[in-house]
């Protein structure tokens, strides 16, 4: 191909088979920077709102082989929740009930829909155990310990959320590590007498110490019982709290 | 080289005025635009309904280790338990440790037959903090059906007799037949079962809390026609001021 010599051409545009950059691609510089910028903040929405927690863990809510209901049994009937979890004051784990707990109404109680209740007698009969499905599940390298929380006036609410409101069980909180750590810093924002633990709707300013400050706000009460709390219950110092082998052994 | 001047002098103010894009590239945009919201709104659904999905587990970790835990499953046993139930007649270590009155609440004569514990054993002193744990078990485990005063209106007996089953209305505890039973019928009774009251033994696995409740409800036996002059002095004078007004009423 001959060259053209360097003082020939009178316009670029007369040359074949050249190619020009068309005017529009002057807009992608600006459309990248917008693009990558906006993707940016768009990718730290998703990851945020998306990989929390609250996405990914709030809100399971398997469905059992026998629809027990909380709802009426610890809301309505008001069974405190000891009655079935037996084991929570003296062990790590708060067991499910026996099938024997619910036959000591069931042997008798004539129900809505007995279906229900015939999976109850059928296991009650064969022995074999209801296979109710875990809501509450942490890591396997989480060492949790139902006794510890309870017999230092964590509620069950304060972890289970508003469990005499759930026809259905659900997971209404967390239970990340963060989400953890927010009551390991500062147990006194969520500390209770021992004597509310089980309490659905126990609130701090109705606590008697409080008896005349009616209008006390429920944040200013709290700090002040659980701080007061915090103290009588021995409850360990935040550097013990928040350290690795406190919850991971 | 003297033409290109010219050139980009006379297009320049055109392309400040409007450049105009091509059609796929504003598709593009649009589409993008569009679709962003869709990864957003599954999100927006995640975190405020239930569903009865398993959990999502964006990172696995070792969060899920092949070892079993309390009350899981396991195949290699025909009834799925993956925890061994203890042999019938298994007695916990210590569980049997104190006199039998303590254990059983009875003791057997030469001719093997039950003498009910009259009192509380050696190892129980009534005290006010057995009879605050006594009210506390008491709340869990028997107010549901014998009810908060122990006249049997709990709330499970109330909806149960509402129902219309076989169920057999719980039992009166501060009537007198169950005032004169021995200390240790009671405390039998509650490990055990009567009629057709189930055990309560596994649900009460320490055997000074069904003492404790032994205690709170013969509490409860006492309170119910306790004459006013036992009364501390505040509750002394509502009694006086409702018996009074009931002398009105009438």
């Amino acid at each position: 191909m001959a060259e053209t010599p360097p003082t020939a051409p009178a316009s670029l545009d007369a040359q074949p088979n050249r190619f020009i950059f068309p005017r529009w691609a002057n807009l992608l510089l600006p459309f990248i920077i917008v693009m990558a910028v906006g993707g940016g903040l768009y990718a730290t929405l998703i990851v945020g709102l998306g990989f929390s927690p609250q996405a990914t863990d709030v809100g399971y809510m398997p469905e059992q082989p026998v629809p027990y209901s909380h709802e009426l049994h610890a809301g309505k009937l008001g069974i405190d929740c000891r009655y079935c979890h037996t084991t929570v004051e003296d062990a790590a784990f708060a067991a499910s009930p026996p099938t024997q707990t619910c036959m000591n109404c069931h042997t008798n109680v004539n129900v809505a829909n007995p279906g229900n209740i015939q999976k109850i007698k059928e296991s009650w009969n064969t022995g074999m155990p209801v296979q109710w499905v875990k809501v509450h599940d942490l890591p396997d390298y989480v060492f949790f310990n139902h006794s510890a929380h309870v017999n230092k006036g964590v509620g069950c609410a304060t972890c289970h959320g508003q469990v005499d409101q759930m026809p259905t069980v659900y997971q209404a909180k967390e239970l990340s590590m963060s989400w953890c750590l927010t009551c390991h810093r500062e147990p006194e924002k969520f500390l209770r007498p021992r004597d509310q633990v089980t309490n659905m709707k126990w609130s701090a300013k109705d606590h008697p110490m409080f008896a005349d400050q009616p209008d006390i706000a429920e944040s200013v009460a709290q700090l002040e019982l659980g701080k007061k709390l915090k103290v009588e219950y021995q409850v360990r110092d935040t550097q013990y709290m928040q350290s690795c082998s406190t919850c991971h052994r | 080289m003297s033409s290109q001047p010219t050139t980009t002098s006379s297009a320049a103010p055109r392309g400040r005025r409007r450049i105009k894009p091509p059609f796929w590239l504003v598709s593009i945009l649009i589409i993008l635009v569009i679709a962003s919201w869709i990864p957003l709104a599954v999100i927006a659904r995640a975190r405020v309904s239930k569903s009865p999905l398993p959990r999502i587990q964006l990172i696995q970790d070792m969060d899920r280790q092949p070892v079993y835990k309390t009350q899981q499953t396991s195949p290699v046993f025909s009834d799925g338990r993956a925890m061994r139930m203890p042999i019938a007649g298994t007695v916990g270590r210590g569980d049997l440790r104190g006199s039998d009155n303590y254990v059983m609440g009875y003791t057997l004569d030469d001719k093997g037959q039950p003498q009910w514990a009259v009192d509380f054993p050696q190892e129980i002193t009534v005290d006010d903090a057995l009879l605050q744990r006594g009210r506390q078990r008491y709340d869990i485990y028997c107010l549901p059906c014998h009810g908060a005063d122990g006249i049997g209106d709990g709330p499970v007996n109330q909806r149960a007799v509402e129902l219309r089953g076989s169920w057999i209305p719980a039992a009166n505890l501060v009537d007198a037949a169950i005032r004169e039973r021995p200390a240790g019928h009671l405390f039998n009774t509650i490990s055990r079962g009567i009629r057709s009251m189930p055990p309560y033994g596994e649900q009460l696995p320490h055997l000074r809390d069904r003492w404790a409740i032994v205690a709170y409800v013969r509490a409860l036996q006492v309170s119910h026609d306790a004459p006013i002059n036992l009364l501390p002095a505040k509750l002394k004078q509502r009694a006086q001021a409702d018996q009074a007004r009931q002398k009105t009423g009438n």
